[in-house]
């Protein structure tokens, strides 16, 4: 098993709080329209990367949206929302794989998911605030 | 509202001699009327966006069986509520695609909805 270990300093989520973030782009696969933003680590949401409103308007992802019957129900303490969802090209450090972004009408995070690090090996060394994922080539 | 002067080309002339003309009689800039013309077709795009949306939606619900059936594993592309293209890969799909202000994009049978968890802190916006 190889990999690379890549590191990224906790970043100032805007609440007063550092939290572990990771740097992306994500390119609509149709248009080729390209975004990249710090996505905010979060194990709690289990989809891949759940993107804002405004993001997913401006990528023009409507424009390769996958069908309504085929959106998740994304599930909060506040109840359900149906997740927007389409294709899009997501590049971490060179490292490219298309994925599902996900949003809901008024959604302001930026969250990569459980479904993205499942296939590494993540850690959060909280002395040093530091988010180290490591790669894995099988 | 900030005003600046914007070049645009392509503008139909007779269309542009026309409103000049009309602008001219009612007391109004061709700024203001563009900047108005703008404004109406902003409010209009999202009504054909949704128009499509329902259309495309619709359609690939009719159609969802025979696409399974038929085309597990390639890419389909409907636009207008019409499959306009079935692919291999997203690269071949890309370069047949035509004009549309919705469209659906999947690849037959990858994705399943499910229930997602969102995660405590996906919802919350505290003050700053």
């Amino acid at each position: 098993m190889e990999g690379t270990t890549l590191k990224w300093p906790y970043v100032d989520e805007e609440y007063n709080f550092m939290a572990p973030a990771i740097k992306v782009s994500l390119t609509n696969p149709i248009t080729r329209a390209h975004i990249s933003f710090e996505g905010f680590l979060d194990t709690g949401f289990d989809g891949i990367i759940l993107i804002p409103w405004d993001t997913y308007l401006e990528l023009g992802l409507r424009k390769c949206e996958l069908p309504r019957k085929l959106w998740s129900m994304g599930v909060s303490v506040t109840g359900e929302v149906p997740l927007r969802a389409a294709h899009v090209e997501l590049e971490m450090n060179g490292m490219k794989k298309r994925v599902v972004a996900e949003t809901f009408r008024g959604n302001l995070r930026k969250l990569i998911g459980g479904g993205y690090i499942e296939e590494h090996i993540t850690t959060l060394n909280g002395p040093c605030k530091l988010l180290e994922i490591k790669s894995i080539t099988k | 509202m900030g005003l600046r002067g914007v070049y645009v080309r392509g503008v139909d002339e007779e269309v542009y001699k026309e409103v000049k003309a009309q602008a001219a009689r009612q007391g109004l800039t061709i700024g203001e009327v563009i900047t108005d013309a703008l404004e109406d077709w902003l409010k209009r795009k999202p009504l054909e966006e949704d128009r499509e949306f329902v259309q495309n939606n619709l359609a690939y619900e009719e159609m969802e069986k025979e696409l399974v059936e038929k085309h597990g594993g390639r890419w389909v592309a409907i636009e207008k509520g019409m499959v306009v293209s079935i692919a291999d890969s997203l690269g071949e799909l890309r370069g047949r695609l035509g004009t549309a202000n919705h469209r659906i994009v999947l690849r037959i049978g990858e994705i399943a909805p499910k229930k997602k968890y969102l995660g405590g802190s996906s919802l919350w916006k505290a003050p700053r």
